[in-house]
């Protein structure tokens, strides 16, 4: 039984308003897709025809891709960490009816710093609302989670070849994902807060959660159709900043399956063309 | 003036029947149902388009945890008016689901709660902040989401005492920035069975968009 307090949130106001509009749901794993027949074929043995083929498959994207025989794209998953942290005895607070989402960046929001990372770390206030279970402020070194290479999050060759394009310190490929405490990131984290949010208590997290970012050269997101077949609508790689922007995506995603594109969706698609990488 | 009435019918018939066709042919089929499937499934469902979203529900999600920021402190313009355009999709979205959690006896209005206004600040080296701070000004102009303050480090530590900032350092404040509660995976396929009024069984269950129909009927959607 789901506690009614988990109605709390953002994702459930969507799914709402997808039901609401009419979207039909269905939970399985898509294992092929035919482009010639239109049909794709899912895990749980059901089988589905379609008129347009629209692919949101987040970090997954290169498998679904390549279910549909089509080359990936230069988009490495990196398996990131968020910690919580919690105000020292005395310390201001750290709430959000009183402490902002706070960002600190050496290169502005989508930079490069001079050696062609980014030392960026961004923080969430402590949530105090009824139901959620927010600990502390929630921080993550941002874009310097392990890069991985595994069957579901599967790196191209041109993903390969753009890997010192990335902002990651460490830039190996891994084959597993791992879900304990990355003691790196945790530790640059320790160091962030003790010099620019001293009121934390950086010694103690009382929290830490993995997740998953879709990894750009050029830190910016894919979003447009396949150069293969542009009949397949795709957005991707939104490297760590993809939810706030979602239904300005999802408009970009209709117009082209409507071809009713506006002008200034134009400027979006000339600037996230997939088509500005080699594939 | 009777052959403007027919044609004025005419069109409206063609038009409905346009619509309607396009709702009955093959589906667009949407691949992935975090944030961006979702989204994409109520922007192509309120086109007139039937549309099927599949969804492999992993036990670990993709992109997950309790919060998530938006906010317009930032550089690229075509990043700024997306966000612009979502941040007032997002607002008018929780706008409708607390009304629709006030009449649903099974949801509770505080829980429909999940985008909130915290404002939002980005430090870092004085030139990058003020760089930031100037093409937001060419971009949103004066709307109300471009309202933004530059603080020194010392007015910094004035007005947020829980920061420290370096001399060279400066930080923009934008009282207009959201944190935003993305919720959880089990919610998220829990509602639809909750409205539906259907079994869960073995961690797997799908719409039969007849009966889902007729469900939104009932409740008046």
């Amino acid at each position: 039984m789901v506690s009614p307090r988990l109605v709390n949130n953002c994702i459930a106001a969507l799914q709402w308003s997808a039901s609401r509009a009419g979207a039909v749901i269905v939970e399985d794993t898509v294992v092929h897709i035919d482009r010639s027949r239109k049909q794709l074929r899912t895990e749980g043995g059901r089988s589905f025809s379609f008129s347009r083929l629209v692919i949101t498959a987040g970090p997954w994207t290169n498998q679904v891709l390549s279910s549909a025989g089509l080359s990936g794209v230069p988009m490495i998953v990196s398996n990131e960490q968020t910690v919580e942290l919690v105000p020292k005895t005395g310390a201001a607070s750290y709430d959000w009816d009183v402490f902002p989402v706070f960002t600190w960046s050496e290169a502005g929001y989508k930079g490069r710093g001079k050696d062609g990372g980014c030392e960026y770390y961004y923080t969430t206030p402590h949530v105090t609302h009824s139901g959620v279970p927010s600990s502390g402020v929630k921080i993550g070194f941002h874009r310097q989670g392990p890069l991985l290479n595994t069957e579901e999050f599967q790196v191209s060759a041109s993903g390969k070849a753009s890997i010192d394009k990335m902002p990651h310190i460490r830039k190996e490929l891994n084959t597993e994902q791992q879900f304990e405490l990355d003691p790196f990131a945790f530790s640059k984290v320790q160091e962030f807060v003790q010099k620019k949010m001293p009121g934390l208590n950086a010694e103690k997290h009382v929290g830490y959660m993995r997740c998953l970012y879709q990894c750009t050269p050029d830190l910016h997101m894919i979003l447009g159709r396949h150069p293969e077949d542009p009949s397949v609508v795709f957005a991707c790689g939104f490297s760590g900043s993809g939810f706030q922007f979602a239904p300005a995506i999802a408009s970009v995603l209709t117009a082209l399956v409507d071809d009713e594109v506006t002008e200034q969706q134009q400027v979006f698609l000339k600037k996230y063309d997939p088509g500005r990488f080699q594939l | 003036m009777a052959s403007t009435k027919l044609g004025l019918g005419l069109g409206l018939a063609a038009g409905a029947g346009w619509y309607l066709y396009r709702k009955q042919q093959a589906p667009t089929l949407v691949v992935g149902g975090g944030v961006m499937g979702l989204s994409t499934a109520t922007a192509l469902a309120a086109s007139g388009r039937k549309v099927i979203l599949v969804d492999a529900a992993h036990p670990i999600r993709g992109s997950w945890g309790i919060t998530r920021a938006s906010h317009f402190r930032m550089e690229d313009p075509e990043l700024l008016q997306m966000g612009l355009y979502s941040s007032r999709y997002y607002k008018q979205l929780q706008e409708q689901y607390e009304a629709e959690a006030r009449r649903s006896p099974d949801l509770k209005v505080e829980d429909s709660h999940f985008y909130h206004c915290t404002g939002s600040a980005m430090a870092g080296p004085k030139e990058q902040i003020e760089n930031i701070a100037v093409c937001v000004k060419k971009e949103l102009g004066d709307l109300p989401e471009a309202q933004h303050e530059l603080l020194s480090a010392s007015e910094v530590e004035q007005r947020f005492p829980q920061l420290k900032l370096d001399a060279d350092e400066c930080l923009i404040y934008m009282p207009i920035g959201f944190t935003m509660l993305p919720g959880f995976v089990v919610w998220r396929f829990s509602f639809p069975h909750r409205v539906g009024h259907l079994e869960h069984q073995a961690g797997v269950f799908s719409w039969d968009y007849d009966y889902v129909s007729e469900c939104f009927t009932f409740f008046g959607w």
